[in-house]
Order: C-alpha cells, then sequence, then structure tokens
C-alpha cells in the first residue's frame, strides 16, 4: 500500500501590516474508504491566537483560526502522510437513466436515507460554481446515450474533455464562470471538475467535487520539481447502495493511486483549501508551494 | 351595499363594501359588525373638523417621531415618513384568541422543523419533507449544521402575514422567520394612535400592547448563556440606510439595548465583543436585524460589508445567542407549508389549526403538473426570496411571459412554487378624504416565552392595506393600528416602570456620530450666523467697510479662498447665497454641515427625545423649502434672512434641548466635547481674522460689531461695557472670560472636563494634555491686552498664538478619535488558493 508525504505551503504578504485575520482551511486529509491518514498537522507562522479543529458538515476536516497581533505576512503549512488504498472500478454498473430515476424518487418513510444518501440529493442540485448550465448538459450529453453503464459513460465524458480542453494554469480565475471555460475550451482541474459535475448534475445524476493532491510523475529523465505541484481537484459519482466512484477530467481517467483527497463537496466553495479575511491593509499576495512525494516501501518510518 | 344609516365620516356618508370579498366591518346582511360598532360609533362623534385635526396630528406625531421607513432607490431618500391611517383595524378578542392558538402552534411546530434541520434532520431521512426543498434553499446554510445551542426555543421572532379570504376565514399567506421586522412599527402606531385617540381606545376596551416588549427582553435574557446579572443585549442593524432603521434603533431605545453595526463587534478569543468607548464589551446575545448570509464575511457571504468575521464560529461555541438565529431564513420557504399539516400530526401529534393558502410545491412531479396547468390562475413564488424574480400573479402575466414562467419551472422546479391567490378582505380606510374599501392584510408578532412555554402574541399588529387589488411589499400600502377588543379582562394602568431602562453601552460608532453632532451643530450655527452678518453688510446700499474679518473668517470656515466664492461682488448677491448654501459636497458649507448634523443624528437616533426629533425636522423641512426658493432664485434679502433666522433660532434650540435631555453620561459629553472643540476653533479663527484686518475707526468698530453679532455677543458686551465695541474688551470677552460660553478660554475648559470625566483611569490621555497646553498658552497671552492697541508686535504674537489654539484644537480632535472612536479597519478578502493543478 503506498504512501505519500504532502506538504502545502500558503505564503501570505501584505503590503502592510495586519493586526487582525480571520481564516479557515480545509488543508488535513480525511480519511476515505481509499485512504488512511497516518500523520497531519497544520502550522501557522506566526502563531495564532485562536484555533479551533472540526469536522464540517460533510466531515471533512476544517481548522478555524485568528491572529490578532501584527504581522506582515502568515504562512499555513499542513504537513501529511497518507496510505492509499486502491480499489478498482467495478466492471458492470447500472444504466445512467436507472440511476438518475432512483434518485429522483421521493425517499420512503420504510427505510431510513443515510449520510450517502442525503448527500447525493444534495449533488444533484445545482450549485453556487456550478450553476444550472445547458451548455455544459449539451457537452456531457455525448457521453450518455440510452442504456449505457453510468461508470462507463462517466469515464468517456473525463476522457472527452481531457481530449478537447487545454490545462492552461492561469487561464481562469477561481471565479470563472463555466459558460466561458465551455467557450474558450481551456482552464484548469477546478474548471474540468465543475465543468463534469455540471453535466452529470444536468442529467439527473448525483456528482460531487473533490479536492486533493496529485503525485505528478516527472518527465523521464528530469528531476522530480519540488513544490512546483499544486493542489488539485477532481470528481466523484454517486452510484446508489455501492458508494462515490472518483474520475480526474484533467487527466482524462478514473482516480488512481496518485489521488489523494483533501475533502469534498458540492463544488469549490465549500472546500476551499484557505480563505480569509483581513482588516487593514488591502494589497497582498499569495504564493501557493505543494510537494508530494511517494514514501519509499520500507521507509515508512516517518 | 352601503353604510348609509351612519354618518361615518360626515361628508361622506356612503361606504360601499365590494362584491367579491369579506369586509372586516360591514355585515352586508346585518350592518357593522358587533366588534366595530363601538369604534363606529365613536367615529361617528366626530366632525369634519375633528377628523382633520385628528388626522393632521397622527401625521406630525409620526413625523415628530421619525417614523420612517426608507425605500431603497427611493429619489426622495432616507426619510420617507409612516403612513398611518386614523381607522384602525378591529378584530373581535374572541377571533382574536383563535388566531392566537393558531400562531402559536405554528410558531412550535416551526421551531420544532428548525431544530431537526440543523440537526439530526431525521424529517428528511424518514422522507417527511423531500431533501431538494430543504437542501435546494438559500436559507439552508451548512456552516451552522450541528450548531444549534441547547436553547428551550431556537426561533425566538416569528411572524406571519394573515389574510381573511371570502368565506371569511384567516388564511396564514407567508411565515416571517429570518429576522421578522415591522413589530416596532406596530408599537409605534398604537402609540401614536392612542395620543390621538385615546378615548376611543378607552371606550373600545382594546388590549393593550405594553406587556409584549417585557417578554420580549426577558426571552433575550434567556439566551444569555453565563449566569450574568444583566446580559449585554445588542440589537444588529444593518445601519441608516436599511429600510427598516427606524425600528432597530426603536427597539434599542425602547429595550435599553445598544444599537450596534457589523463593525461595531468583533470575534477574540471565540465570543463577541462591542467596541465601546469603555473598551470591549462582551456580549451575550444579539438581536439580529441583519440579514443572515450577511453576517459574517469568513463563513457566508464573503462580500459582505455588513457582518462580523467570526460569527459564526462564535455561535458554533455557544459563546453568543442570535435572536434570530443563524439558518432560521429556511423557514421562510412557501414551499414548506403544504407539509405542514403533516409535520404537526407527527411532530406535534395535533391538527394543524390554521388553514395555509394552498401551496404546490413544483419540486413534485404532480405539482408541477397543477402548476404549470394553472399558471394563469396562480399565484407564482420563488422558494427563494429576493432571488432572481419576485412574486408575481398568473392573471397578470402576458402569453410571453407565462412562456418564460413554464421554461423557469421546468429547468429548475424545485425552485419555484404556485399558490391559491386569495381575495383578501376590505377594511375602511380614508382615501381622497373619505372611507373606501382597501384590501387588507395583518403581519402577527410572536416571541418565544423566557420560560419554554411556547410562544407569546403581540395582541395586534402591524396592519397594512392597498386601495388596489394586491398588495405589494415596499411600495404604496397604508398602515393600520390593529384592535383586538373588547379586553375581558379589566386593564392595567399605563406600565409602571416606564420601558425607559438603562442604557445599553455607548458604542464607538455613537460616540463618533454624536461627537460629530456636536461639531456639525456648531459648524452650521457659526456659518448660519457669521452668513448673516456678511449678507447684513453686503445689502446696504455700500458694502460695509469693517465687514472684511467676518467674510474672510467665513470664507475660512467654508473652505474658499478669498473673493473665490463671488460674495465680494454684490452684482449677484443670489447667486453668492446659493453658492454658500448649496453646495453639499463641500466641507464647510452650510448644506454640507446641515446635511452631515442630520445625518450623524439619524445615526444616533435612539439617543435623541421627540423634542429634539422635532426640531431636526423642522431644520430638514426648512431647509427642503428653501432650497426650492433658491432654485428658482427668489431668494432674495428678507427671505433669507427670515430663513436664516429661523435655521439659527432651531439650531440653537437644538443645543440647548441637548444638553438638558441627553442623559449627563458619556452620550452627553461626546457631543457637547464635539461642540466645544468646533466652537473654539471658530472663535480662535474669527479673532485672528479680526487681528489681522488692521481695520481703525469707523470701520474697525463696525467689523468688530459683526464679530460680537456672529458670535451672538453683542448683547453681553454692550451690557458689560456700556461702549461701542473696541478691541480689548472684544478680546476679553471672546477669549479669557471664564463665565461667558461663548470665550474660547471657557470653550477649552469645558472640553477639559468632559475628557476628565469620561476617562475612567484619571490618567491623563492625549487629547487632555493638548487641551491643558491649549489653556496655558491662552492664559499667557491674557497679559498682552494690554498693550495691543499700539504694539503692533504684540498684535501679532496674539494672532501666531491663536493660530495655534487652533492647531491644538484640531489635534485634540484627532487624539479624541483616535482613543474613543471605531477605527473602522478596511475588511478584504484574502485571495483564496484555488486549485490550479
Amino acid at each position: 500500500m503506498p504512501r505519500f508525504r504532502i506538504h502545502h505551503v500558503n505564503r501570505y504578504r501584505y503590503a502592510q501590516d495586519i493586526g487582525l485575520n480571520y481564516g479557515e482551511a480545509r488543508l488535513l486529509p480525511r480519511d476515505t474508504p481509499g485512504q488512511r491518514v497516518l500523520e497531519s498537522r497544520l502550522e501557522l507562522d506566526p502563531g495564532g491566537d485562536d484555533r479551533h479543529d472540526r469536522l464540517d458538515a460533510w466531515g471533512n476536516r476544517v481548522t478555524w483560526f485568528t491572529l490578532r497581533r501584527p504581522h506582515a505576512g502568515l504562512a499555513v503549512t499542513a504537513s501529511s502522510l497518507v496510505e492509499r488504498v486502491v480499489t478498482d472500478l467495478p466492471n458492470a454498473s447500472p444504466p445512467w437513466e436507472e440511476v438518475a430515476a432512483h434518485l429522483a424518487r421521493p425517499i420512503g418513510e420504510a427505510e431510513e436515507a443515510g449520510d450517502d444518501c442525503i448527500l447525493a440529493r444534495e449533488c444533484r442540485l445545482p450549485s453556487a460554481f456550478v450553476p444550472l448550465e445547458s451548455a455544459a448538459l449539451d457537452y456531457a450529453r455525448a457521453s450518455f446515450p440510452p442504456g449505457r453503464p453510468l461508470l462507463q459513460a462517466v469515464a468517456d465524458l473525463a476522457a472527452r474533455i481531457h481530449a478537447d480542453f487545454r490545462y492552461r494554469p492561469n487561464a481562469t480565475r477561481i471565479d470563472t464562470p463555466l459558460a466561458e471555460v465551455l467557450a474558450e475550451r481551456h482552464g484548469v482541474c477546478q474548471d474540468f471538475a465543475h465543468l463534469a459535475i455540471a453535466g452529470l448534475r444536468g442529467l439527473g445524476l448525483a456528482a460531487r467535487y473533490v479536492s486533493g493532491y496529485l503525485e505528478t510523475t516527472p518527465p523521464e529523465g528530469q528531476p522530480r520539481l519540488e513544490g512546483a505541484d499544486a493542489s488539485h481537484a477532481w470528481m466523484a459519482v454517486y452510484l446508489p447502495h455501492q458508494g462515490w466512484f472518483e474520475f480526474d477530467p484533467t487527466n482524462g481517467g478514473p482516480a488512481g493511486e496518485g489521488h489523494l483527497t483533501l475533502a469534498w463537496g458540492r463544488d469549490y466553495g465549500d472546500v476551499a483549501p484557505l480563505k480569509g479575511v483581513i482588516y487593514g491593509g488591502g494589497m497582498h499576495s499569495l504564493e501557493v508551494g505543494v510537494t508530494v512525494s511517494r514514501v519509499p516501501a520500507g521507509d515508512h518510518a516517518g | 351595499m352601503t353604510l348609509s344609516q351612519t354618518s361615518l365620516f360626515p361628508d361622506t356618508p356612503d361606504y360601499h363594501s365590494l362584491p367579491d370579498a369579506w369586509d372586516e366591518m360591514w355585515n352586508p346582511q346585518a350592518g357593522v359588525r358587533p366588534h366595530w360598532r363601538q369604534l363606529v360609533e365613536g367615529l361617528a362623534g366626530l366632525d369634519a373638523r375633528d377628523w382633520s385635526a385628528r388626522n393632521q396630528r397622527i401625521k406630525r406625531l409620526l413625523r415628530e417621531n421619525g417614523v420612517t421607513y426608507h425605500v431603497y432607490d427611493d429619489p426622495r431618500g432616507y426619510t420617507r415618513t409612516w403612513e398611518l391611517d386614523p381607522v384602525p383595524l378591529v378584530l373581535g378578542a374572541g377571533e382574536w384568541a383563535a388566531i392566537e392558538v393558531g400562531l402559536e402552534q405554528r410558531a412550535r411546530l416551526l421551531d420544532l422543523v428548525l431544530r431537526d434541520l440543523y440537526g439530526p434532520q431525521t424529517l428528511l431521512r424518514r422522507g417527511l419533507l423531500p431533501p431538494e426543498l430543504i437542501l435546494g434553499h438559500a436559507g439552508y446554510l451548512r456552516p451552522l449544521l450541528g450548531a444549534l445551542p441547547a436553547h428551550r426555543h431556537h426561533l425566538i421572532f416569528y411572524a406571519a402575514d394573515l389574510a381573511r379570504g371570502p368565506d371569511g376565514r384567516v388564511w396564514v399567506m407567508a411565515d416571517r422567520t429570518q429576522s421578522p421586522s415591522g413589530a416596532g412599527y406596530a408599537l409605534e402606531n398604537r402609540s401614536v394612535m392612542a395620543r390621538t385617540f385615546p378615548e376611543l381606545l378607552e371606550s373600545n376596551r382594546v388590549v393593550r400592547l405594553n406587556a409584549w416588549l417585557d417578554t420580549v427582553q426577558a426571552s433575550l435574557n434567556a439566551l444569555a448563556d453565563r449566569a450574568r446579572e444583566i446580559p449585554q443585549v445588542v440589537v444588529l442593524s444593518p445601519g441608516p440606510a436599511n429600510e427598516t432603521y427606524f425600528e432597530h434603533a426603536y427597539l434599542a431605545a425602547r429595550l435599553g439595548y445598544s444599537l450596534a453595526q457589523g463593525d461595531d463587534l468583533t470575534v477574540k478569543d471565540g465570543r463577541v465583543w462591542l467596541k465601546s468607548v469603555q473598551g470591549l464589551k462582551p456580549v451575550d446575545v444579539i438581536l439580529r436585524r441583519v440579514d443572515e448570509e450577511w453576517c459574517d464575511p469568513l463563513e457566508l457571504r464573503a462580500d459582505s460589508r455588513l457582518g462580523t468575521a467570526g460569527l459564526v464560529e462564535a455561535v458554533r461555541r455557544g459563546q453568543v445567542a442570535l435572536a434570530n438565529p443563524l439558518g432560521s431564513g429556511l423557514l421562510e420557504n412557501p414551499a414548506l407549508m403544504p407539509f405542514l399539516p403533516a409535520l404537526a400530526r407527527i411532530l406535534l401529534g395535533e391538527e394543524l389549526l390554521l388553514p395555509t393558502a394552498a401551496t404546490w410545491w413544483c419540486g413534485q412531479e404532480q405539482e408541477k403538473a397543477h402548476v404549470l396547468a394553472n399558471l394563469a390562475r396562480l399565484v407564482l413564488k420563488p422558494i427563494n426570496r429576493g432571488y432572481s424574480c419576485e412574486t408575481v400573479f398568473g392573471a397578470d402575466l402576458d402569453r410571453k411571459q407565462l412562456a418564460a414562467w413554464k421554461d423557469r419551472i421546468r429547468a429548475q422546479p424545485h425552485l419555484y412554487v404556485g399558490q391559491e391567490p386569495l381575495t383578501l378582505s376590505t377594511v375602511p380606510a380614508l382615501h381622497g378624504g373619505r372611507l373606501t374599501p382597501h384590501r387588507a392584510s395583518l403581519r402577527a408578532f410572536l416571541v418565544a416565552r423566557a420560560d419554554g412555554a411556547g410562544y407569546a402574541a403581540l395582541p395586534g399588529g402591524l396592519a397594512r392595506c392597498a386601495s388596489g387589488g394586491k398588495l405589494s411589499g415596499q411600495r404604496g400600502a397604508l398602515n393600520k393600528d390593529t384592535w383586538i377588543a373588547p379586553a375581558r379582562l379589566p386593564q392595567k394602568g399605563p406600565s409602571a416602570t416606564p420601558h425607559r431602562r438603562e442604557s445599553g453601552l455607548l458604542t464607538s460608532r455613537a460616540a463618533d456620530n454624536l461627537f460629530w453632532a456636536g461639531r456639525y451643530l456648531e459648524r452650521a450655527e457659526a456659518v448660519a450666523r457669521l452668513l448673516r452678518a456678511v449678507l447684513d453688510g453686503l445689502w446696504e446700499e455700500e458694502t460695509t467697510p469693517g465687514l472684511g474679518p467676518v467674510l474672510e473668517a467665513l470664507m475660512g470656515l467654508m473652505g474658499y479662498a478669498p473673493g473665490e466664492c463671488g460674495c465680494a461682488e454684490r452684482s449677484d448677491l443670489s447667486a453668492c447665497v446659493r453658492e454658500l448654501t448649496t453646495q453639499p459636497d463641500r466641507p464647510g458649507n452650510l448644506a454640507h454641515s446641515v446635511r452631515a448634523l442630520l445625518a450623524c443624528a439619524y445615526g444616533t437616533r435612539e439617543y435623541w427625545s421627540v423634542a429634539i426629533w422635532r426640531l431636526l425636522d423642522r431644520v430638514e423641512r426648512d431647509w427642503g423649502s428653501h432650497a426650492r426658493i433658491r432654485s428658482r432664485g427668489e431668494a432674495g434679502r428678507e427671505r433669507t434672512d427670515l430663513w436664516l433666522g429661523r435655521l439659527i433660532d432651531a439650531l440653537a434650540g437644538l443645543a440647548g434641548l441637548a444638553s438638558e435631555t441627553l442623559s449627563r453620561e458619556a452620550a452627553f459629553r461626546f457631543f457637547d466635547l464635539g461642540r466645544r472643540i468646533e466652537r473654539g476653533q471658530t472663535q480662535a479663527l474669527l479673532l485672528s481674522r479680526t487681528l489681522e484686518s488692521g481695520l481703525a475707526g469707523e470701520a474697525e468698530r463696525e467689523s468688530l460689531s459683526l464679530v460680537l453679532q456672529s458670535a451672538d455677543s453683542l448683547v453681553t458686551f454692550r451690557r458689560r461695557y456700556r461702549s461701542e465695541p473696541f478691541l480689548a474688551g472684544l478680546l476679553d470677552l471672546l477669549l479669557w472670560d471664564t463665565d461667558s460660553p461663548r470665550s474660547l478660554i471657557y470653550q477649552l475648559r469645558t472640553a477639559r472636563r468632559h475628557l476628565q470625566e469620561l476617562t475612567a483611569t484619571g490618567q491623563r490621555g492625549r487629547a487632555e494634555r493638548l487641551l491643558f497646553s491649549a489653556e496655558e498658552r491662552l492664559h499667557a497671552s491674557e497679559a498682552m491686552v494690554e498693550d495691543l492697541i499700539v504694539d503692533a508686535g504684540e498684535r501679532q504674537r496674539l494672532i501666531v498664538i491663536l493660530r495655534e489654539l487652533g492647531g491644538l484644537l484640531a489635534s485634540t480632535s484627532d487624539a479624541v478619535t483616535h482613543a474613543w472612536f471605531t477605527h473602522v479597519q478596511e475588511q478584504h478578502v484574502l485571495l483564496a488558493a484555488g486549485s490550479e493543478g
């Protein structure tokens, strides 16, 4: 079972000293059926004055903090060690229409619905970053001919997004609307995840957003660039009674061994790795560095 | 049907009820309904003059009490006066008792629904509420899930919009749970009616409202977590620009709470603190009038400037209670209505008592089909208020619009409901000098009881009516007091302890506003006096040569370079007056000072008495009427003089009243501190310009006389010296005379005394040290006065000292600002780390 060490630094620099800073981080990975978190810690530099770790509505780990002493910059650093347990996708899955119909049925009084079922209902609805977008639905339809098994269809959609869209860092902002991504045919992982989610929801399916990291394999013969990696995002689709299955439209296939999960929600807005409000100042910059390295077998001591 | 038997209104005895509606007063078969008879007889006893007088009185009381309802984007600006119809809505005590029980049940039910949805969500898991109905509503605040505190009630305030159908049944049209507004207006309506028709309230045995606020206060106090003798409660308001700001200030004043805005609060160590002039004070309970989404820029809307970062976390830690709690807007979802009867059976084991307007949620297939098939007949509502579209009546839509609605509903059916339209009952209201039937609705208000035993309803409510067929949100409705009568029990006299409780903490913001109200009041008065003196001089056949210093001081105060305003040229005096009084963007201009004074007063309205409000109202109206005259170029000498005189009187009256009615606490001290600093600066400026002018002989006497006149000290001077003005005497009176409230030394000493009182620690702050050194400088200069007339050098030194004093006072003002007032630091949302991978 492969293990990965994650080091994620977010460094804010302010044009002038800030005396009051409130922040919320979702930078500590969660346990999932495919992942065990062995170690994790979050450090603030300078240290926070008040800090509270909790789980949010979806079970993600959240750190709320404040800094009340003047500071010229803030570094939020998360370090974790996680173990991946990869399971293959099932070979067969029901036709996608069947799943959509199942999700549209009222919840019966007889059997009490579980968390996943409620979350699935929530993940069928439009959300702030994934509004109802007919162009996204039109795009997705080509992957969903009648009767096609759900997972096959989603895999096809992910592959098509990978093929049709150019990955261009900095081409889009956090709030770039989907319509623009569709029109320009480029974006980053977050845009592609939102696009796939919008298509699936448009078809009446339940899709959620996953925030995390990707182990990037360096091109052959070149050294691995430390800190050059960014945080990653992909999506998952819900199969009743079986759970959530993850696909990565940026890379055109199912999520694999190197996909390490931080948190999930309806869209980026629910799981932003780091957000904050400051008083005073205004001009500031943010520099992010992510390193995901595989721990060689037998070197698990930490 | 007509009501011709009784002459309800002398000039128009006929009241025609409408054929399609239930009339609240008139029964076509039996005449005036029994519970209206007493009122109708009472009103019939009034003659036309009486009617007119009472109606005028209502208007005057509302205006003087500053009862306003701000309509966004209204060209008339902030202060639209509330319109109250003289005829109340009367409900029989028996019928009301049934309504009350129904409302109370509904509040209990909604409270349980709220508790479940932010807790175990059994209603969703068992399929009792479709998840989309809740999860797709904007009021479902995910950061608050699992964060409801362990109070007996979560829903503290509940309001319902009620209407009566043609068959006489009362229906619930809408539930208000987010931050229900209107109770303050209802209470104010009653107090105006009680002063206008005291004998009718008495003879009708109208149930009184005064006990309800006690229940509100007890309920809010009970929310405080810690065993504190007097919990700290604040009213959180979006500020004076909000449509119901009057009510926020009204409740704060009536309940003795501090009125705060988002940046008056800060979250530290997981709890909420109020920035007061006594430092940070812990807040236990927040009466929330900021819409929930806007309350915390960190966890709710990032673009909000009305909230307090960290508030959600403080709630989560149980360190502060909000009424209503964040997340309660979820219950305003009209799609919940059709599910309530079943929920009442399951959660309460009771049948729902009050009927709810028949509502179909389009998130269900059959219901959607029904709505689509009956679109042109139904009322169409989005489940989220204030989103993409508003409530519409299908009957008002043309084919194209109907098609657009169909598309909208088909695209996102879970966001819409269709509702059976109700033909509203009518109630007589005064319109165009006669009583005509108006369509009516009633908002009723409930508050959770402190002991957990259900809810208490305000015995009455806010009735609104309109002459058209419909009632729309903000526009065009007329308000009515609501009378529940006759009371069964003998009523207690006026509350023995009037609702004047100890005042809340003085927030830094309020102190800031009071300080500036003082400064602007003084500035406006000084400018008006100087202006009058200048105009007096200018309007003479020949320009008075002694005008120089006063004109210079005026220009200095108003921030003009000499000659810039054109006053020195007599050719177009009206233009000059216009220039000096109509540039609201120019600090120092009279228009600016008056407007800024009104804004500061409006922002601290919970501190001002009715009498002061009356004067402020007069200033505002005078200003408006003269502005019209000025704009027509009709502001001749006499009119302008008269107007300035009235303005000066009103401003002086305000200052006097404020000194008498603001209690001698911090509020008064900040207000008076502002006045003293401003007046000190004005005097220093005026006198230095006088010394600089170097006038002699007749011109000097004339100039000194004008200076004394604009300092309101001519009479004092004459009485004291029994002579024509002379420089040494003038300086003595206006600089060093410790007894004269116009002297500079008096301003410095009074200001310093205020600062001493305000500084609890006894430590001398920077502002106080500045004033102390100003006093020393002024004292030292007193010895020079003997030589002033002969020695130009001494005169020059005094000019320098006066300028220094002006500077010291400006620094004092800065020091006060720094020491006490909110240093509002601009709030910024940090760049969020996106997922770039």
